[in-house]
């Protein structure tokens, strides 16, 4: 069956008729959230379980505001197939009719209609085409919405359930059935030949009312059976769920493993930014010192300066041959004094040399002359004033002292010019420094916020974690009970089968002993008992190839998916017990040990085994049926959903429509736009369902999803 | 080859047949009408029963108590 | 004989008693920090900010001699003490007492020539010097005081001081 055309009218965003197209092979339908996907899925569901209770919620706010008051119209689903070379239309509708206050909606009615090869169309009743379209067995496996949806295989029958409907097993029940009917009509007819016979009426009487007991026990054994299996199986499942939890757990530990990394990381950086301190104990007070203390320099300079001029002249007034005797060639300014030093002066003079400027001053001469006044002026200067005439201009000598400060002080500004570099430096590694710290707390938000999508998948949350441990425990000490259980109630249908079949042999040998016509119709019980088992046999036989062939088809395509990744290995278990088989999925590692995978893996791994079983039936089955798919891939990441995609494409003549937000983005003017990656993927056809613009989430009667073709 | 052809055929694997049986791999027919032909009792039941439930036209096609006793009238005329 | 350094350095100087309560707010009182961030204040001594304040004043050329009368504040620490640590986390920057006298004596107008001649008494120049430290200080004090005013949430950065007297980094609103 093809899915052609899916059309709704007036149903919630979807104002007017919109209708969608489809082909075999994959389609994809892009749509952002809240713009019509969810809605879409929805609608088509409606169309086949036709909830009557809230009619009035699919109803389209825009064309009931653009109604008057009084008028009606309608709002149906409607969906084209093409099964068996006939087109086949289903239509579910009902009649809104706008009041003052309110609405009217009339009861959900259902149209079905084939036109046929010759192109005659017949009126057909809806709900039993329904059924014939696309059966509810199937349907049940074929709509997904979502990635919670596709856990289809917790339930231990739901994959011996879809083998059945899908493989070629399907086909041999009749054969069993058949089989067993054969071979019990000729045990009947032989228990009825061997009836007339007296001689043994007695015996085989006890013995078929041994037989009968026995096979009411085994029935009654077999029900508590099957009741405690499907115990094992419920406690099994909240297990699992504990476990995934326990899984989560694990995975919230390593996070936060890695937190506690980052979070010793970050308390490493020690920013060090005291600036004020730094003030005083780096310098940086003193940065753009420099011109005080050049206006410093110059004034004691000045002053200084000022000082020997004046002491000069004073001099000069207080003795003039000294005076003269010290005056300089071009009347330059004296050095004081004290410059060059008393023993200098004295070392200069015992070697007759200027040693200033290496020139000869031998004794007598005029240089030695006036380095001699010289130096005796000097020693007369520091002698404490004898006479009373004697007065000395300068009595203090502060300005000494201030000379030899602004030396030292201009000294030591060599080392603080380095304080401008230094300052600089310090507010860049500082600012360095935080930007790690930043991007450190960044990369702990994005852990904290992988906890919460983890712990928000999950139905509990961290804390509850503990109470479920403990329920955990008892569980698992209740499942070992269980198995127990179930391992007395199969040794016990072993036991009574094995009474059963020492009757058997004991009525066997009854009829091996009659007459010609008992052992004729016996020949025949037993010619029928082997053909029923050749049938029941080889039915096992086919449905155990299946599932060979499946695990190894759902491994293929699952390595596809996962293409580079470790995947584990997919297998499938069978355990015929009680009155149902049920298969179990399990992900071994290259040691053979089951493990749990991520929600991604997982994910990806029901994908493959629900294409694989498409796959692998088209041989055998009679008819095929599409899938619906809505964002199973939430999990994913980009490589990953192209793999799928790929693989998903190439399942030969399986439609299979997919739904999808990925591969949508904004740009900088908040339009939407199908991203580039989007060329490269292989589809028969893409549409993007999307909102007419402009539009306001508070006015549903705004709201209009309009389908684009791709 | 036909889908009834080849159910029989997978019946036709079963090791009972070899085993209980003694028939030998080459003289097993391919096609249900050649099984119904067949002089060999188990496979001319087994193309018969196939042909009961798989056959390609709706006339074919019996219920279970119109194979019996279809197959019981056979039998009873035969060696087993 | 003295240099007049070493007789300026044996002062206390003065501020504005109304500069007391500034005082309270951002520095710590005592020797030695100890919280000084867990307490919101930003220097360790008051004499921090009063050495501070006078650089502040000092490189805004902001002279400002405290009115007459308004002169009781001072802390009872010699400038001499200033910047001596020889414990906890801090540095000695004993270094900056030259640099401050240095700077008050180029700012202060003294007739060294009278005073080489023994007419002019040391103590009076050395008066004058503390009253241009006190008055670029009251400068500087004035100025952070404004800046509180109008700009409080300046203060939250820890770059707020160093960027007022030497603007060399971006600060953050």
């Amino acid at each position: 069956m093809i899915l052609e055309e899916v059309i709704l009218e007036n149903v919630q965003c979807y104002y007017g008729k919109k209708t969608f197209r489809f082909t075999n092979g994959l389609n994809i339908v892009l749509s952002e959230n809240g713009e019509g996907k969810t809605k879409f899925i929805e609608a088509f569901e409606w169309l086949f379980n036709g909830e009557e209770s809230k009619l009035e919620s699919l109803v389209s706010a825009k064309k009931l505001h653009e109604t008057n008051i009084g008028e009606r119209f309608s709002v149906s689903v409607s969906i084209t197939v093409n099964q068996h070379d006939e087109i086949k239309t289903l239509k579910r509708f009902f009649i809104v009719e706008k009041l003052t206050d309110s609405v009217r909606v009339s009861k959900s009615e259902m149209n079905g209609d084939i036109v046929n090869l010759n192109g005659e169309r017949t009126e057909v009743n809806g709900n039993h085409l329904l059924e014939s379209v696309f059966p509810s067995t199937i349907r049940k496996y074929s709509i997904f919405k979502g990635e919670e949806s596709l856990n289809i295989f917790d339930d231990k029958e739901t994959l011996v359930s879809l083998i059945n409907i899908y493989s070629a097993a399907k086909s041999y029940e009749k054969y069993h059935k058949r089989g067993e009917f054969l071979k019990t009509k000729a045990d009947d007819a032989v228990n009825t030949e061997l009836g007339r016979d007296t001689r043994h009426k007695k015996e085989l009487d006890k013995i078929n009312i041994n037989l009968k007991e026995f096979r009411r026990q085994i029935v009654v054994q077999e029900t508590l059976l099957q009741e405690t299996l499907e115990t094992e199986n419920n406690l099994e499942k909240s297990i699992k769920e504990v476990e995934s939890f326990i899984h989560n757990a694990e995975e919230i530990n390593l996070i936060n493993e890695e937190i506690k990394k980052l979070n010793i990381k970050k308390n490493n950086i020690f920013i060090k930014d005291d600036y004020t301190t730094f003030l005083f104990d780096e310098g940086w007070i003193l940065k753009d010192y420099k011109l005080i203390l050049d206006e410093f320099t110059v004034k004691i300079k000045t002053n200084y300066d000022t000082k020997i001029a004046l002491e000069v002249e004073h001099n000069l007034e207080q003795g003039k041959n000294k005076a003269e005797a010290l005056t300089l060639v071009n009347n330059a300014l004296p050095l004081p004094l004290t410059t060059p030093s008393k023993a200098i002066m004295e070392s200069m003079l015992a070697d007759q040399i200027c040693k200033v400027c290496n020139t000869e001053a031998k004794k007598g001469s005029k240089p030695y002359n006036f380095m001699m006044n010289r130096l005796e002026a000097l020693i007369e200067s520091s002698k404490p004033s004898t006479s009373e005439t004697e007065v000395k201009l300068f009595p203090n000598n502060y300005l000494r002292k201030l000379d030899y400060l602004s030396e030292e002080l201009n000294e030591n500004f060599g080392k603080l010019s380095s304080v401008p570099s230094q300052i600089k430096e310090k507010l860049e590694l500082n600012e360095s420094l935080k930007n790690q710290i930043i991007q450190i707390d960044k990369e702990i938000e994005e852990k904290e916020n992988q906890k919460i999508r983890i712990i928000g998948k999950s139905t509990v949350g961290e804390d509850t974690l503990s109470k479920n441990l403990k329920n955990y425990t008892g569980w698992q000490h209740d499942l070992k009970r269980i198995n127990r259980e179930v391992n007395s109630f199969v040794q016990k249908i072993e036991d009574i089968n094995k009474d059963l079949t020492a009757e058997n042999l004991k009525k066997d040998r009854i009829q091996q002993s009659g007459g010609t016509n008992t052992k004729k119709l016996t020949q025949i019980k037993d010619f029928f008992q082997d053909i029923a088992k050749i049938f029941t046999d080889t039915k096992v036989k086919m449905f155990n190839e299946f599932v060979a062939d499946l695990e190894k088809k759902a491994n293929e395509k699952f390595k596809l998916i996962n293409k580079g990744a470790f995947t584990g290995v997919i297998k499938i278990y069978i355990r015929n017990i009680g009155l149902r088989p049920q298969a179990e999925i399990e992900l071994l590692d290259v040691n053979d040990k089951a493990f749990m995978p991520n929600k991604s893996l997982e994910t990806s791994m029901y994908i493959s085994i629900i294409m694989a079983i498409s796959d692998l039936t088209k041989e055998t089955q009679d008819e095929h049926y599409p899938m619906l798919m809505d964002a199973p891939v939430s999990s994913f990441g980009e490589i990953k959903k192209r793999e799928l995609l790929e693989m998903i494409y190439n399942v030969k003549n399986q439609q299979t429509i997919v739904l999808f937000k990925d591969y949508l983005d904004v740009d900088e003017n908040n339009k939407l736009f199908i991203i580039r990656d989007f060329e490269k993927v292989k589809r028969e056809s893409a549409q993007w369902a999307k909102l007419e613009r402009p539009f306001n989430d508070e006015k549903l009667e705004t709201l209009n999803t309009i389908i684009q073709i791709i | 080859m036909a889908k009834k052809d080849e159910i029989f055929k997978s019946f036709m694997k079963h090791e009972l047949l070899k085993e209980k049986y003694g028939i030998d791999r080459k003289n097993i027919p391919d096609t249900v009408r050649e099984a119904k032909n067949s002089e060999v009792p188990i496979i001319k039941i087994i193309g018969e029963i196939v042909d009961t439930i798989d056959s390609n036209i709706e006339a074919g096609k019996k219920t279970e108590q119109q194979t019996y006793d279809l197959l019981t009238r056979y039998l009873s005329t035969v060696e087993l | 004989m003295n240099s007049l350094f070493d007789l300026w350095k044996e002062k206390v100087p003065y501020y504005d008693k109304d500069f007391k309560s500034l005082f309270d707010l951002i520095a710590l009182k005592g020797s030695l920090g100890g919280n000084r961030v867990g307490l919101g204040k930003h220097f360790d001594t008051q004499y921090e900010l009063y050495i501070y304040a006078f650089f502040l004043g000092l490189s805004k050329n902001e002279f400002i001699p405290i009115p007459d009368g308004r002169r009781i504040g001072n802390f009872s620490h010699h400038i001499k003490f200033w910047g001596n640590k020889n414990s906890g986390s801090r540095k000695d920057f004993s270094y900056i007492q030259k640099y401050m006298f240095t700077a008050v004596a180029a700012k202060t107008e003294i007739d060294f020539i009278e005073l080489e001649k023994g007419n002019i008494n040391e103590e009076d120049v050395v008066k004058k010097l503390l009253n241009t430290f006190e008055s670029y200080t009251n400068g500087g004090l004035t100025l952070i005081q404004e800046e509180m005013k109008e700009n409080p949430n300046r203060f939250l950065q820890s770059t707020a001081f160093l960027n007022m007297l030497i603007s060399v980094s971006k600060e953050t609103a």
